[in-house]
């Protein structure tokens, strides 16, 4: 019996049970994805970095390098466990093909290695440890959709050409945000290779168990002097490798979260409305002496079976949506579709999803139960649920709207120019990168030379960055990044007071003021003591870095130089690619700010444009279902009414026009709440999260003609759901009101 | 015979004052009187749907104005049926399961003593059978009469065999032909042993009772008992019961 009344139940109330239903499967399917796309992402990365064995602290250096000191270094330092040097053999881009792709535009450094003995080893496809036979490369497996290229084809190096043999998964180097790849090759073929490239060292150390990275970091740079590279620790590297994909998942995560409020609130209001109507089956009940319980249980049921439905439902498309988004995943990272596994996990993710969701409706259920059966029988219909209608009706679509700016704002903010300032780079156009050279003084000198005999160049400015050990206000020693030069040419965003402009005046960025608890005005000693005149944005080095213009003593400016950055902007009529072009060949990396932009953070930046399309995917979606399911249900409630009206000879276009303005009411409240939640509010909630990577003092840059255009379409779709809800007041006769009374 | 339900001194706010009275095992009793004199109050406190303000209520000895909410339900599932004016039925189940509906809660409340369900069902039938509505079983209650209707309701009343059935107002929402089913179902019922207590509004119906109960102002102002040759004709007993009602202004 407690079958077929669940049935005819579901099949008297097609409408409320497919929206229950719906809601409870986009609930379940948001979250079960993302728990399985977490859980394999955060399951192959460790995975991978255990394989790999991938060290707790590497350091880039290039130049000469004493294996002796190192050695004693590491025998000496009871922190260490192993320690090895590997060979990294930079390659000019200009001179890689793969395939018939020339890798010039990439902003990556691509280099050959060999296969490690010790750990930090580059694993293949199958996760085993490739060794690599002559003519033979493994090439970095982002590379393989990247540039559309398979095994048996060719990479050339210069004249050199190598067979592709396979591709591999490098637990450092897979994230895009890493700066470098790796090929592996043959002994022989790197020895060849040896005199196109320029060879770097990668130092790199196994440490004891619970070893603070960031104090051994501290021993090695006070211990030895092969630091001109960047330095690297593991929890960075799996930072960089969780949060390239986890943006993905975090933003599945986040609309699962808007879109499970969103079924509550309307589940609720849904249940609310049933509960309303079955009042005086439910008085009929008590009086007949059913218990409280077993009257909920036949109320209950029937959601019990739509949410096994919505769960299986919402687990299949999760299955099928997971398969395209997690190819990347097993590129990367070698993550495996183990399937019992993630059945397993969504099965508990949507258990716990449609749990929540049922004890929300048993909760609105309950309310049966604190009533007598003489309330029940005779319950009055009230008015307040149809004012909650409108209020649910205008907060959905102020989330929906909101949610879509949100992410308008962030793709058009992080599409900017402006956002680099954020990164810690100036306004400029070009980028030259000295790095990894053995004479960056040199070089940097040379450049401005030639920079100050060009014609094209409206202004540019070189910085250099030097390592510094600072004692901090509790007399620790940290190692600082310290950029010195002109500040003032091409100036980062300051949050707090301006660049340095003086000897003896330092900017931190904002998270290395955070640590060091330094605020505009205090001072901090590196080998004498410096104002901090500025805190500044900078999402780049872990976001911890300073400014300086000069040291005390010029010379010292030059001393221990890791690398220099000189920042140019050209003037108008200049052709900006010829001239990259013309630079690129001098052996200095010149690049666009926009490419370098792209080649970090491309990967997040086209997620993020990805994520703006499918939030105004759903939110068109999530508005069209809510606005048709309520005002149908305002009618389907108003029938009598309406069938009255009628009958006293209301024509169905009067009728329909006072049900659109009645519905237009909360439609436009809702947008405009939502234009306010995407721009104000979302501001906030974004400078929050930026604050925590470095970011400091955000703002949107927002394009006015986007945001109308969205907040126009999706107030158009409100609207017209709103216009063919109302259609079904011509379904409705006059003669209705005569024979059933409300 | 035996006393079946006993009101001691009912008072219900300012609606029900001091009202005591019993009924009797077989007996078929009417309430009549005005509207807002009470009946409808004094029905759902003496079935305990709702709770006097003093005063007891016995149903087969055992007094249950003192009992929890769940006893009460207990009571009224184990030993009362109840038929409602507005025939108030669940849209989703068909007429048949609709009243095999208290049946199915008694063997889920009572899992020692569980009733075999081929035997509720044929029970259930058998009742439809007597009320002239066994073709009905598998309708949709939309697809009924009112008649029909209540005489299901009759019988889903009777599905857990009560020993008294309660009626509010049974034929207030029929027409008249409607009427007539329901008073012939309730007088056979009643002939084969049932014991009914019902408010009523229809002099009709209430001639086919044992007795009428006349209720003004919430007290019994006063009572009819049929008896002799009365039981057997109709129009005399409608008749007689017009005569002393007359004496009320009804």
């Amino acid at each position: 019996m407690i079958k077929r009344l669940i049935f005819n139940d579901i099949k008297n109330h097609k409408l409320l049970s497919v929206s229950t239903v719906l809601f409870m499967t986009a609930s379940t399917m948001l979250f079960s994805l993302a728990a399985m796309l977490f859980a394999t992402l955060s399951g192959s990365v460790d995975k991978l970095m255990e394989t790999a064995a991938c060290p707790d602290f590497l350091q880039m250096h290039s130049g000469d390098i004493e294996f002796e000191k190192i050695d004693e270094f590491a025998k000496n330092n009871p922190s260490v466990d192993d320690y090895q040097v590997s060979g990294f053999l930079n390659i000019d881009n200009n001179i890689i093909y793969l395939g018939d792709t020339n890798l010039s535009d990439s902003t990556q450094d691509n280099g050959l290695c060999v296969q490690n003995e010790q750990f930090d080893f580059l694993i293949d496809m199958e996760n085993n440890i490739p060794r690599v036979s002559e003519g033979e490369v493994y090439v970095p497996a982002c590379y393989k959709s990247m540039y559309d290229i398979n095994v048996f084809d060719t990479m050339k190096i210069a004249d050199e050409e190598l067979r592709i043999a396979g591709f591999i998964r490098d637990s450092q180097m897979s994230s895009m945000m890493a700066s470098s790849k790796r090929f592996l090759v043959n002994k022989a073929d790197y020895d060849r290779i040896k005199k196109i490239g320029s060879e770097e060292y990668l130092i790199e150390f196994l440490l004891t168990e619970n070893m603070d990275t960031n104090l051994f970091s501290t021993e090695y740079s006070n211990a030895l002097p092969y630091t001109n590279g960047p330095q690297i620790t593991k929890p960075l590297i799996k930072l960089m490798n969780v949060l390239t994909d986890g943006i993905m998942i975090f933003i599945i995560l986040l609309t699962g979260v808007v879109v499970l409020l969103i079924s509550l609130l309307c589940i609720k209001f849904i249940t609310s409305i049933s509960v309303e109507k079955d009042k005086p089956e439910a008085g009929m009940l008590k009086a007949i002496g059913v218990s409280d319980r077993n009257i909920r249980f036949l109320y209950f049921a029937k959601y019990i079976l739509l949410s096994v439905v919505g769960s299986v439902l919402g687990i299949i498309g999760a299955f099928v949506i997971r398969n395209p988004l997690s190819i990347k995943l097993q590129e990367s990272y070698g993550a495996t579709n183990n399937y019992s596994v993630s059945i397993i996990i969504a099965v508990i993710v949507s258990a716990v999803v449609e749990i929540i969701i049922l004890l929300f409706i048993n909760k609105v259920i309950k309310s049966i139960d604190k009533m007598s059966a003489l309330e029940a029988l005779f319950s009055v219909k009230s008015g307040k649920k149809e004012k909650g209608q409108q209020v649910i009706i205008a907060i959905v679509i102020a989330i929906c709207v909101g949610m879509t700016l949100l992410t308008e704002n962030l793709s058009s903010t992080l599409a900017s120019p402006d956002f680099v300032t954020y990164m810690g780079i100036g306004d400029a156009k070009i980028r030259m990168d000295i790095r990894g050279q053995k004479d960056i003084i040199g070089v940097t000198n040379e450049q401005i030379e030639k920079l100050k005999s060009d014609t094209n160049v409206d202004k540019f400015a070189p910085l250099k960055t030097v390592s510094r050990t600072v004692t901090t206000n509790d007399n620790e020693e940290v190692n600082l990044l310290i950029e010195t030069g002109e500040h003032g040419i091409f100036p980062v965003k300051y949050s707090e007071g301006a660049y340095p402009d003086e000897e003896g005046e330092i900017a931190l960025s904002a998270l290395l003021a955070t640590e060091l608890s330094l605020n505009v005005n205090d001072t901090i000693n590196i080998d004498g003591l410096y104002k901090v005149c500025g805190i500044y944005s900078d999402i780049t080095n872990g976001g911890k870095t300073a400014k300086v213009k000069s040291f005390y003593g010029d010379k010292q400016s030059d001393d221990n130089v890791i690398w220099s950055v000189i920042y140019v902007s050209l003037k108008d009529e200049t052709d900006v690619n010829k001239w990259i072009e013309k630079y690129n060949t001098t052996g200095v990396e010149t690049i666009n700010i926009n490419d370098y932009v792209n080649g970090t953070y491309g990967q997040t930046i086209a997620q993020i444009e990805k994520a703006k399309y499918v939030a105004f995917l759903v939110a068109s979606i999530i508005i069209a279902v809510v606005v048709l399911l309520f005002i149908r249900l305002l009618i389907e409630k108003r029938r009598y009414k309406i069938s009255l009206k009628k009958a006293l000879g209301f024509n169905d276009s009067s009728l329909i026009k006072s049900y659109i303005a009645n519905g237009i009411l909360p439609v436009i409240t809702g947008v405009i709440s939502g234009v306010l939640v995407g721009t104000v509010l979302g501001e906030k909630i974004c400078a929050i999260a930026l604050m925590s990577f470095g970011a400091t003092g955000f703002k949107f840059s927002i394009q006015p003609v986007s945001v109308t255009l969205i907040s126009g379409l999706l107030l158009l779709i409100s609207i017209s759901s709103v216009y063919v809800a109302t259609l079904e007041i011509k379904n409705i006769k006059a003669y209705e009101c005569c024979i059933k009374n409300d | 015979m035996k006393t079946i339900l006993r009101a001691e001194n009912i008072c219900k706010n300012e609606i029900l004052n001091d009202i005591s009275f019993t009924v009797e095992e077989g007996e078929m009793v009417a309430i009549m009187g005005p509207s807002g004199s009470g009946k409808s109050t004094l029905l759902y406190n003496l079935s305990g749907m709702d709770t006097p303000t003093s005063g007891k209520v016995y149903i087969d000895d055992k007094e249950i104005t003192s009992l929890s909410e769940k006893e009460k339900a207990a009571v009224r599932l184990n030993k009362i049926g109840f038929v409602f004016q507005q025939m108030n039925m669940m849209e989703n189940l068909n007429i048949i399961d609709n009243i095999l509906l208290p049946a199915v809660e008694y063997n889920r409340e009572n899992k020692n003593g569980k009733k075999d369900k081929e035997e509720l069902r044929k029970r259930a039938l058998g009742l439809m059978e007597k009320l002239s509505i066994s073709d009905l079983y598998k309708r949709k209650i939309s697809e009924v009469s009112g008649g029909q209707l209540q005489r299901s309701c009759i019988c889903r009343s009777m599905i857990n065999s009560p020993i008294i059935i309660f009626a509010d107002e049974p034929t207030g929402a029929l027409n008249k032909s409607a009427t007539k089913e329901v008073m012939s179902a309730m007088s056979a019922l009643n002939k084969e042993g049932t014991t009914i207590l019902m408010v009523t509004h229809d002099s009709k119906l209430a001639s086919r009772c044992n007795r009428v109960l006349y209720i003004l102002d919430g007290q019994i102002k006063g009572e009819y008992r049929f008896e002799g040759n009365d039981q057997n004709n109709d129009k005399e007993r409608e008749e007689k019961l017009a005569c002393w009602l007359s004496d009320y202004d009804w």
